[in-house]
């Protein structure tokens, strides 16, 4: 415990035992003994509002109004920091530590999206964000120097000016800074030690035009903290402000492109009118914009929303666990107590019949292309499509050419083929894999003309024989790749008939080429399916699946009739409609 | 040959398990199986590339060809390097040329294929339904053709003017920039509707192959525990 | 210089392959030779692609990022599958059976869950739309659409019941249709774009 007077005239330390001051001479008697050892380092930590608290552009401005007292520690910090009660009092301030928390919940959520989004808002704001961040390395080289040189900059002081001390003026949120009469004690005596004068200092006012740097940076700089401050401070003294109305003016922003004036306050102090020029801010159109999209952000922001009913994530779960078991139950109940026949009668489609009808009177040692154009997840239904279809081409012993336009087709295909009765003495031509479905059906319609070729180019694996083919297979699980094979095939080789073997997905959206004649026959999903078998009079292979499917089908129909009867939430509007 | 099949039953039981798993919340097994799904779909598709593709395509021409095949293959192997220098920071720009190329190419084929493979035919197939031989082929079903003729055409046409293909309209006295002239309007509450119908009917359609899909499961899983149990 | 041979090569592929569609027997050699080259230059950069992806998963495990794990599995089952793939063929019965034997419980595992989310959020169709043209559409189409599939009813061909049958059926094909116009024309259009260079896919 080790006490020291501190002279309220020249600010020297006194001992305990003074009763006058070493240096001036003034009497000591009515000054109360600090202690210097409550001084705490990680109180000045804190209270350097560079270290933790300045994590963004608000805390560093808010830093700002602290320079006095930063400037005091910094001289100081060997040591032999003498802190008088009233920087104590400052540090024990609520606004210095919490800073950040005080940034309203809108803000966070814009610079929350601007970190994520690339949007041009989103751009304004990460730069504002990169220069906080470019200033926080910096601070870590030379956190103090940079500090100083930071406020020198916004004093608009030459570089060497930068040992004197910060003005007061900027503390916009603290009245008593606002002149000398009305300084605290503490600061006038920091002032006496650094020999600073505030007479001198305190009349340069402190504009944002005055500040070097990226202009739009600092307009949004304003913004922030006019938002911030404005919002938070400027409640607390507008009273105070509007009497004097020297410590405020406007700034004038003038769009020059468009002649527009938008008129923003800037709130700066200053003590001697005579010497203050009003500054302009001059920003250009895209400035602007962007300064005015930002805006629109913020309002959008803070308007008020209607409250959103908080989704109970937990019964979701539940939910969906209970409709699996329940799917999964009704399906294999049907599965393995079903009495495995009722394969539909009649539900065969023309589009059917003429493709069976064409495979069962196909030529003999036809040359056929089948392209494999799906994914292993789908290979169960589209072997319930293929199998009637291919099993009458097999029988037919004609010569097929493979080609896989997807990475499973390649041994999807000799897994579907080698299931086959007969396949054992298949000719099989492999024409190899496509990466790009569309190059395939390019090149495999392109080829299939007799043609001239090129002297001594290299002999490729996919070529085929120029008489081309008497028709082509497309066993698919997308509509959209196998209407890329429809439509080169049709462009360049028109006369060749097209088969569809695909899934129940892409069935309804390639529809419209089996009614425009593009495509002559076409098998989609495990209905058409099970409809040929049921003309084939053998319900071996479908047999259970398709009492499953009609259980799971019923399911999902019942799922849909309660949700749109019972779950149907009422639109704004219609309430509107109903109490109007 | 059944050990193997047994090995490669219980391989498949436990991924199906485990990516059946997913519906009690994301866990661990879950991604087990899907990462090694990822790794394993790579792995194969590098196999597939180097054998099916790169092999036969520019290996073998330049290995086993003589000098004049060899100079067919200067502007392939110009565009693959091309390509892999393209990986370098340095020669990024380089990249451009050889995905010039892929995307002239493609560009042309899209285009190809959606005018004489979908917009011709297509569009050939709206007006020929109202070609009167049409009608006149089976005297029981005119009145029908007749109908679904006419309902086709401002199906389409609705459709389409939901889709709007046009800029935004400049305003003019004003009127709203985006609002679409009355008759458009009336044809774009049309499409929409026949857009709800087709939609449906996809959804209903997605719903039977996933539905298939597990059916499928729920049998395999049964066919393997019967045969580890040696009933099967 | 660089731009006007990206220029050069865009605009040369592009109206020899559409001139190809309208001069076939004339140009099929050239257009073969050019598609064959596109082939190889997709798997090229097919290849690149799954470098990157394991590139990345490298990395991961290089930094010792959370998941970590993960990428080992990645990494292990990657090179495991490539050199049984380049050593033994594919067609090989041990490796196809390698590949089958994982893809087809996944993807198919995969689509159960689908199933299963479809009907659960069946629940919610219209609840998150309200009722709205569209959605009534939509509801009463995807309940027809399984009905009509599941076959209930067996109905005589060359009745008026037959006829309404083949027209409900049919209504569905209206709004393809236009959707399949749609999407030909916005190919059409992006196709046109990239051909006249107002979009490029391949950098500035």
């Amino acid at each position: 415990m080790m006490s020291k007077l501190i002279c309220p005239k020249c600010s020297a330390e006194n001992s305990d035992q003074s009763t006058h001051c070493f240096e001036c001479e003034a009497s000591l008697a009515a000054v109360a003994p600090s202690d210097i050892n409550n001084f705490n380092p990680s109180e000045v930590e804190e209270f350097d509002l560079m270290q933790e608290s300045e994590n963004d552009l608000p805390g560093l401005l808010s830093a700002l109004k602290q320079n006095g007292d930063i400037d005091a520690i910094d001289d100081e910090a060997d040591g032999a920091v003498e802190q008088s009660p009233a920087i104590s009092q400052e540090n024990s301030l609520p606004e210095q530590p919490g800073q950040e928390e005080q940034v309203p919940d809108w803000l966070n959520r814009i610079r929350q999206r601007a970190s994520e989004e690339e949007d041009s808002v989103g751009e304004i704001t990460q730069k504002i964000s990169a220069a906080q961040k470019s200033l926080e390395d910096d601070k870590k080289a030379h956190q103090h120097q940079n500090f100083k040189s930071w406020l020198q900059n916004v004093r608009g002081l030459p570089p060497g000016q930068a040992g004197n001390p910060p003005p007061q003026q900027e503390d916009l949120g603290d009245k008593d800074a606002q002149s000398p009469e009305h300084d605290p004690d503490w600061l006038l005596r920091i002032r006496k030690v650094k020999g600073t004068d505030p007479e001198d200092e305190a009349t340069e006012p402190v504009s944002i035009s005055d500040q070097g740097g990226d202009s739009l940076l600092q307009w949004l700089v304003a913004l922030e903290e006019g938002d911030e401050d404005s919002q938070d401070q400027l409640e607390d003294t507008s009273a105070l402000e509007l009497e004097d109305d020297q410590k405020t003016r406007q700034t004038r922003i003038v769009d020059r492109d468009q002649g527009s004036e938008v008129t923003r306050q800037v709130r700066t102090t200053q003590q001697t009118s005579s010497r203050v020029k009003p500054p302009e801010l001059h920003v250009s159109r895209e400035e602007q914009n962007q300064a005015d999209q930002l805006s629109a952000v913020i309002g959008d922001e803070r308007a008020p929303r209607p409250p959103r009913e908080p989704e109970g994530k937990s019964s979701a779960w539940v939910i969906r666990l209970v409709v699996a078991v329940l799917l999964i139950t009704g399906l294999s109940l049907s599965l393995f107590l079903g009495s495995g026949g009722g394969v539909p009668q009649g539900a065969l489609q023309p589009h059917n019949v003429a493709a069976l009808s064409w495979a069962e009177e196909l030529e003999a040692r036809s040359s056929l292309l089948l392209v494999f154009d799906y994914q292993s997840g789908f290979a169960e239904e589209i072997s319930l499509v293929a199998r009637p279809i291919l099993q009458a081409v097999i029988q037919s012993e004609s010569e097929l050419s493979i080609l896989s336009s997807t990475a499973s087709g390649v041994v999807l295909s000799r897994q579907l083929l080698g299931d086959m009765a007969g396949a054992d003495g298949l000719d099989i031509i492999d024409l190899g894999y496509f990466p790009v479905s569309v190059y395939g059906a390019f090149s495999m319609a392109n080829r299939a003309i007799p043609q001239w070729r090129f002297k001594n180019l290299p002999e490729l694996p996919n070529l085929v024989s120029g008489e081309g083919f008497d028709g082509a297979l497309i066993l698919s699980d997308r509509h959209d790749r196998a209407r890329v094979w429809v439509e080169q095939l049709n462009a360049l080789s028109p006369q060749m008939p097209i088969k569809l073997l695909v899934t129940s997905q892409a069935g309804p959206m390639l529809m419209p080429y089996w009614e425009a004649g593009q495509v002559t026959g076409m098998i989609a999903g495990i209905t058409e399916a099970a409809g040929i078998e049921a003309l084939q009079e053998d319900s071996s292979v479908i047999g259970n699946r398709w009492q499953a499917y009609r259980t799971g089908s019923i399911m999902l129909i019942v799922v849909m009739l309660i949700g749109a009867v019972f779950l149907v939430d009422q639109n704004p509007e219609d309430q509107e409609m109903e109490s109007a | 040959m059944i050990l193997n099949d047994v090995v490669w039953g219980v391989v498949g039981l436990l991924l199906t398990i485990m990516i059946l798993s997913y519906l009690i919340g994301d866990n661990v097994f879950f991604r087990l199986a899907a990462h090694l799904f990822v790794g394993l779909t790579a792995g194969y598709m590098a196999v597939l590339i180097i054998r099916q593709i790169l092999v036969p395509y520019l290996i073998q021409p330049l290995i086993n060809g003589g000098w004049v095949e060899r100079l067919w293959m200067i502007g392939p192997l110009a565009l693959v390097i091309l390509l892999l220098l393209s990986q370098l920071p340095r020669f990024t720009s380089l990249g451009r040329i050889p995905l010039a190329y892929l995307a002239g190419l493609t560009a042309a084929v899209v285009i190809g294929g959606a005018v004489f493979g979908t917009l011709i035919p297509q569009s050939r197939a709206i007006v020929e339904a109202f070609d009167p031989a049409v009608w006149q082929a089976d005297p029981g079903q005119k009145w029908f053709r007749v109908l679904d003729a006419v309902v086709m055409l401002i199906g389409t046409v609705g459709v389409l003017s939901y889709f709007h293909f046009g800029r935004k309209l400049i305003p003019r006295g004003g009127q709203d920039a985006i609002k679409k002239p009355y008759p458009f309007e009336v044809l774009a509450g049309i499409g929409q509707v026949f857009i709800g119908i087709a939609l449906g009917a996809v959804f209903a359609g997605v719903f039977s192959t996933a539905l298939l899909a597990l059916i499928d499961r729920i049998l395999f899983i049964n066919q393997i525990i019967l045969r580890l149990m040696g009933a099967g | 210089m660089k731009k006007v041979l990206v220029m050069v090569v865009v605009l040369t592929i592009g109206l020899t392959v559409l001139a190809g569609y309208l001069f076939r027997a004339l140009l099929a050699p050239l257009l073969a030779l050019l598609f064959d080259w596109g082939i190889l230059l997709a798997g090229v950069a097919g290849l690149i692609g799954i470098g990157y992806l394991i590139h990345m998963n490298l990395s991961k495990l290089a930094r010792r990022e959370k998941g970590a794990f993960f990428s080992v599995v990645v990494i292990i089952a990657f090179v495991f599958t490539l050199v049984s793939g380049l050593v033994m063929t594919p067609q090989s019965p041990f490796f196809r059976d390698l590949i089958l034997n994982v893809q087809i419980p996944v993807e198919a595992s995969l689509l159960g869950i689908l199933a299963v989310t479809l009907v659960y959020t069946s629940l919610r169709l219209v609840r998150s739309r309200g009722w709205t043209p569209m959605s009534i559409a939509f509801l009463a189409s995807a309940i027809l659409s399984l009905i009509l599939n599941l076959v209930f009813i067996n109905i005589p061909t060359d009745t008026p019941l037959s006829y309404l049958m083949m027209f409900i059926r049919r209504l569905p094909l209206i709004g393809v249709r236009g959707i399949l116009l749609g999407m030909a024309l916005g190919g059409l259009v992006v196709g046109l774009r990239v051909l006249l260079m107002i979009d490029r896919p391949y950098g500035e």
